[in-house]
């Protein structure tokens, strides 16, 4: 059995890691990079023997050894590979294995190439860890690996001040969520007395009803920081500042995608506690409808994509909440595809011409037409038109609503998905398509760069096909096609925003700045807008945060950065308070016992006078009252 | 009753030495001052030493003992004539503090 | 081999003698004496643990001497899971200690390595001395050689620092003392030896116990610190030449935790259970004290210094918890932050050396001028915030689990401080290793430095990866005291 093997898959990038790290000067450039690939290479093709075969056999397994022992009670560490898991140790070592190859070329002049190449192997084997653990403890030592492989990663070209503060901020907005994820964790095993995902499923009915609810909560805290849901979305766009293959493992296999396999991890949990799903799905959809809506006005290339994953991400958790675990799963297997596919291509698209504005681009369809095709393909996916990828898992998730038969979840949805195409074509068009005025770059990729995103485009392209294999294997049954109107209609209103924006942006048959005039376009505009000047609302919103009528006025899903910077400047003020409190308050409480004692000393001092005719004085006087104590005393 | 005289005399004399060290300024003089109030004690010694001869034996001990202590007494007062010129006692404070 | 035990504590008492007169000959020399003889305890300690059974949670191979038999007291040592691992811990740091001096360290050499030496001393006696009059002994001689570190080989106001240092855990200690010389009055049997004692304290009314605990608390309050009697931490490290912190921040406070344990849980449970609630608040107030006054640093130094404060607040949060899983975490987290405060101290030391200063602010870019030690660095802060698979983590995981059984909100309130230590250690690297340097680094070869830093750096991995290794020492120990 190739399942038994398993918990080798993210050994050799551990390896690779330790000696990229370790030897770093001493390894070649080249060499480095073709270490992490190898290391990549081996863990992908033994995730895609163990996909295959769980696909084949549909059997579960499980290993585990005794790890250590707190208190009572034995902690056993293991791996356990079912279906859910085989799926994302396909994504991730699929889509690290590409980019891999992308960053050999990417990163070809970077200097500390074993750095990056040993940070990126972590980043990837910590994420296949987590995949694999069979329990809350070791998945939460992995999850917490993986966001520090962001932070360094992110500020991987640390002479930068925004890679600096970009890094800074995922880690901290991320460890909010992973503080209160450990707070559930804890919470469990003081009730259960163990870490482990069976022995958890098994024995959470026990607990009291509150307990469940809290215990939940807490759990999806975590997947809210990793995720990037609202209201901890705002490191998403200022990671951008990392290498783009970065983003691409961030936003496609490691990172953002580990909340989400959490969800799908305790869904046992989840289904019996109808509140929490109903708080998740409302979490969902509002975080997908702002990225959606964010993402309408954005100029940066990468920052587009950024809202978009957190859109989508959206979409992901939304479906866990209304329960449509398979669903989730699908749209992120696509979603993997497409978004690592977008990231590597604005990746292409950056190394060209050496801009991130996509306004100031075009006429990229004319550079070979290769990458321009492939992109083509994710957008469509990313749009959900069909019969790509995207729009099954659309449908699917669309279906698990129905069930639910919550109407403004429903309507909340297809409103999300009618701004994904509307934004993704914007972005496409802007880049790729003609423009006399624009010039494109000299430099070109090489194939190094451009076979993972045909690789990708083909995956991407063929996933649909998969869709009902799919739901079959999964562990979860999901009734299909039984609202089949609402299906059509909600393709149609996909296009409808297809159209809109291929006659905006590509035909330019209706004027946008026509329509920008127009003052509640404008208002709608600005909102939107704004969330790209993180950098200026964040040094504004840090001042005004103090003003608490600002604050509260301005309570807004793009604010909450601003109090995230508040509380960072709060604290700042506080700790050079409570400083200088400590030096004078209660440090000086320690001097002044000194002083006095001090003081003191300096009085009794003057008897000393160094005169010897002074001291037998004394002696003379000390003696005779003596003599007299004697006297009296003795009668 | 000539115990008596013995006493006053001796009183007397201590009184004058500790006047003499309390107050005098040359060193020489101060050792003549202990000079003084060790006699007072040898007189003491020697006057009640009817029945044995220890006491006249201590106030024979007291006068090797002070012969010796004014050689050092002297010595120290060389010496400080060596380092200051000068050999007053008030200018000598050097265990203040 | 029955006297394991005290020539634990001879061969570097001894030693130092020797390694003093090896420095009346040859200066250079004393270092490579220092070294083979903490090379040498080290050994036999590796000796002891393969005598020592770690199934038991009792004192073992237990050494008696008669001494002063007319008030009741004796030399008596004995070792436990308690003392083996911080026994361990003084033994390796003073290792570490001795290579972080190798070059560093350049005037009064021979004066130097066997004031080490006796600070090594004294600490393995104040962990294994099983009677009170020698464990204060022991207590208190480990104060000279620190304050003569600090005060011959610090910084610019050394003398400020060691002044403050030793009167105010001097004068910490007289409290502990007093609180001994109460235990003795009030035993109905004449004795100052720890066992026996601690058979017989828990039989006192609380209220008793409750005012003994008084004294005991001021006594580990100052030397662990906590918030509001730390003041004197900062200044000391801030002064103290490099070698010198990794002692203090290594394993003089863990003194503080000792005794905490050793003589406030074992021997007055009756007064901890009254004052739980008070050393819970206490705790939860130094980590988010250090945690912000660590924010506003300048100093790379006292940042480190403070966090240090934040960390031993932990230890104190479990032992208060009263459960298996917080005592158990509270020692974990004691080894642990002696590995991590070391590495830190020493990392700091390097690069105060390299690039000529500890401002934070004038640090900018230091991943371009040193990479290696950036590396390190960063290494030590993430094991400082607790990143799960370093040891600090399963440290606070443990404390926390324990603490939850026993207040929820409180435990949640310590977790909140978790972000705070993150903030902090992250804002620290975010202005001292990113950015363009304006530093000019002198290149110093640190190859001795950073060998002697490995050892640190595998055990942090090995801890947090594996904890058995340590839980193995101290779970039937902690079952032990807490059965109880």
């Amino acid at each position: 059995m190739v399942m038994e093997y398993a918990w080798l898959i993210p050994v050799p990038l551990f390896i690779v890691f330790g000696i990229n790290i370790l030897l770093n000067k001493r390894l070649k450039n080249r060499t480095s990079g073709y270490l992490a690939t190898g290391a990549v290479a081996f863990s992908f093709i033994l995730s895609t023997l163990i996909f295959i075969s769980s696909l084949l056999t549909g059997s579960k397994f499980h290993g585990s050894v005794t790890w250590f022992q707190l208190g009572e009670h034995v902690i056993k560490a293991g791996y356990l590979i079912d279906p859910v898991s085989s799926l994302m140790l396909l994504v991730v070592s699929l889509v690290s294995f590409l980019v891999f190859i992308y960053s050999l070329e990417f990163m070809e002049d970077d200097r500390s190439k074993p750095r990056f190449f040993g940070e990126l192997a972590l980043f990837s084997g910590s994420m296949t860890g987590l995949v694999l653990a069979d329990n809350f403890l070791l998945m939460f030592i992995f999850w917490e690996l993986v966001g520090l492989c962001s932070y360094l990663l992110i500020g991987f070209w640390m002479e930068k001040s925004e890679a600096a503060s970009g890094s800074k901020k995922a880690f901290l907005i991320t460890r909010i969520g992973d503080i209160l994820m450990l707070s559930g964790i804890m919470l469990m095993f003081t009730q259960i007395g163990s870490f482990g995902f069976e022995e958890t499923f098994n024995s959470f009915g026990q607990l009291s009803g509150d307990l469940q609810t809290i215990t939940l909560l807490l759990l999806f805290g975590g997947a809210v920081g990793k995720s990037a849901q609202l209201p901890l979305q705002v490191w998403i766009p200022d990671a951008m500042v990392g290498p783009t293959p970065v983003s691409a493992l961030i936003h496609a296999a490691t990172m953002v995608k580990a909340g989400v396999y959490l969800l799908a991890r305790i869904s046992p949990l989840l289904s019996s506690s109808p509140l929490v799903t109903s708080i998740i799905a409302y979490f969902g959809i509002l975080t997908a409808l702002f990225g959606a809506y964010s993402a309408l006005t954005q100029k940066d290339i990468k920052e587009i994509l950024a809202y978009s994953t957190i859109s989508h991400i959206g979409f992901m958790v939304f479906a866990i909440g209304v329960m449509g675990y398979s669903a989730s799963l699908f749209h992120l297997f696509n979603h993997s595809a497409f978004k690592a596919l977008l990231f590597l291509a604005a990746g292409v698209v950056i190394t060209e011409t050496g801009k991130h504005d996509i306004t100031k681009m075009g006429n990229f369809w004319k550079r070979g037409k290769l990458v321009p095709i492939a992109t083509l393909i994710g957008c469509l996916s990313l749009a959900g038109i069909p019969p790509l990828g995207g729009w099954f898992s659309k449908e699917m998730i669309l279906t698990a609503t129905m069930q639910g038969g919550n109407y403004i979840l429903v309507s909340l949805f297809i409103l999300a998905s009618f701004l994904s195409p509307i934004y993704i074509f914007r972005w496409y068009s802007l880049i790729f398509s003609t423009n006399r005025r624009k010039k494109v770059g000299d430099k070109s990729s090489g194939y190094l760069m451009v076979l993972p995103i045909v690789a990708l485009a083909t995956i991407a392209g063929l996933a649909g096909l998969f869709n009902s294999s799919f739901n079959e294997w999964m562990p979860w049954s999901l009734h299909h096609g039984s609202h089949a109107i609402l299906a059509i209609g909600s393709t149609l209103v996909v296009l409808t925003g297809f159209t809109l924006a291929i006659l905006i942006y590509h035909l330019k048959l209706i004027d946008i700045n026509r329509i920008k005039e127009n003052t509640l376009f404008e208002i709608l505009h600005k909102f939107s807008f704004n969330a790209l000047y993180i950098d200026d609302s964040y040094t504004k919103l840090g001042f005004k945060a103090f003003s608490f009528s600002i604050l509260a006025s301005k309570f807004d899903d793009k604010y909450v950065d601003g109090v995230i910077n508040a509380f960072g400047a709060f604290g700042r003020k506080v700790s050079s308070k409570s400083k200088s409190f400590d030096d004078i308050g209660i440090d000086g409480v320690v001097n002044g016992v000194a002083d006095s004692i001090k003081f003191s000393s300096s009085l009794a001092r003057k008897i000393q006078t160094g005169l010897v005719r002074d001291y037998s004085l004394w002696i003379l006087i000390g003696t005779i009252t003596i003599l007299i104590i004697l006297k009296i005393s003795g009668g | 009753m000539i115990a008596f005289h013995f006493l006053i005399t001796s009183i007397g004399l201590v009184l004058i030495g500790l006047y003499g060290v309390i107050t005098l300024r040359h060193p020489i003089k101060i050792l003549m001052s202990i000079e003084l109030i060790l006699n007072a004690a040898n007189i003491n010694l020697v006057a009640f030493s009817t029945e044995n001869l220890i006491g006249q034996g201590f106030a024979s001990l007291v006068i090797a003992i002070s012969a010796a202590e004014v050689c050092v007494g002297l010595a120290i007062v060389y010496n400080l004539y060596r380092l200051k010129k000068d050999i007053d006692v008030m200018e000598v404070n050097a265990l203040k503090w | 081999m029955n006297q394991l035990l005290s020539l634990l504590i001879l061969i570097p008492l001894v030693g130092g003698v020797i390694t003093y007169l090896v420095g009346r000959f040859n200066k250079e020399a004393t270092k490579y004496s220092a070294l083979s003889i903490s090379i040498i305890t080290g050994i036999l300690f590796l000796l002891t643990l393969t005598k020592f059974n770690i199934k038991i949670g009792k004192y073992q191979l237990v050494e008696e001497y008669s001494w002063l038999n007319s008030i009741g007291s004796q030399i008596l040592l004995g070792i436990d899971g308690l003392s083996a691992t911080l026994v361990g811990l003084t033994i390796l740091l003073t290792i570490v200690a001795i290579g972080m001096s190798w070059k560093k360290i350049k005037k009064k050499k021979k004066s130097y390595y066997p004031l080490l030496l006796l600070l090594e001393a004294g600490l393995i006696g104040v962990f294994l001395s099983l009677d009170f009059i020698i464990f204060f002994i022991f207590w208190e001689i480990t104060l000279i050689p620190m304050f003569f570190i600090i005060a011959i080989w610090g910084g610019e106001r050394r003398l400020y620092a060691s002044i403050k240092f030793f009167i105010y855990t001097h004068l910490s200690s007289l409290f502990l003392l007093i609180s001994i010389i109460a235990i003795y009055l009030h035993s109905p049997i004449q004795t100052f030896s720890i066992p026996v004692l601690t058979e017989i304290t828990q039989t006192f009314s609380p209220q008793l116990q409750l005012m003994i605990f008084i004294g005991v608390f001021i006594g580990f309050a100052v030397k662990m610190p906590i918030v509001p009697f730390h003041t004197w931490l900062p200044d000391a490290h801030v002064e103290a030449p490099t070698p010198g912190s990794v002692m203090l921040a290594g394993v003089l406070l863990k003194m503080g935790g000792y005794v905490l344990i050793r003589v406030g849980y074992m021997m007055l449970p009756s007064a901890i259970d009254l004052a739980m609630p008070i050393l819970a608040i206490i705790s939860i107030v130094t980590m988010f004290y250090a945690g912000f006054v660590a924010m506003g640093q300048e100093d790379l130094k006292s940042l480190i210094a403070y966090s240090s404060v934040g960390h031993m607040g932990i230890v104190l949060f479990g032992v208060a918890s009263m459960t298996v899983y917080g005592i158990a975490g509270g020692i974990y987290q004691m080894i642990s932050h002696g590995l991590i405060s070391a590495l830190l101290f020493s990392i700091c030391g390097m690069i105060k050396k390299d690039v000529g200063t500890r401002k934070i602010s004038k640090l900018s870019g230091l991943a371009k001028e040193t990479p290696t030690l950036t590396g390190i660095l960063v290494f030590g802060s993430f094991a400082g915030l607790g990143l799960p698979s370093l040891s600090g983590f399963i440290a606070e995981l443990t404390v926390f689990i324990g603490a939850f059984s026993t207040w929820e909100i409180y435990t949640i309130l310590a977790i909140i401080s978790l972000i705070v230590t993150a903030s902090y250690f992250i804002w620290m690297l975010q202005r001292t290793i990113f950015g363009e340097s304006q530093l000019n680094s002198k290149e110093i070869n640190w190859k001795i430095e950073i060998t002697s830093l490995i050892p640190l750096i595998i055990l942090i991995i090995i801890f947090g990866v594996y904890p058995d290794l340590l839980f193995d020492y101290i779970n039937p120990f902690v079952k032990l005291i807490t059965s109880i």
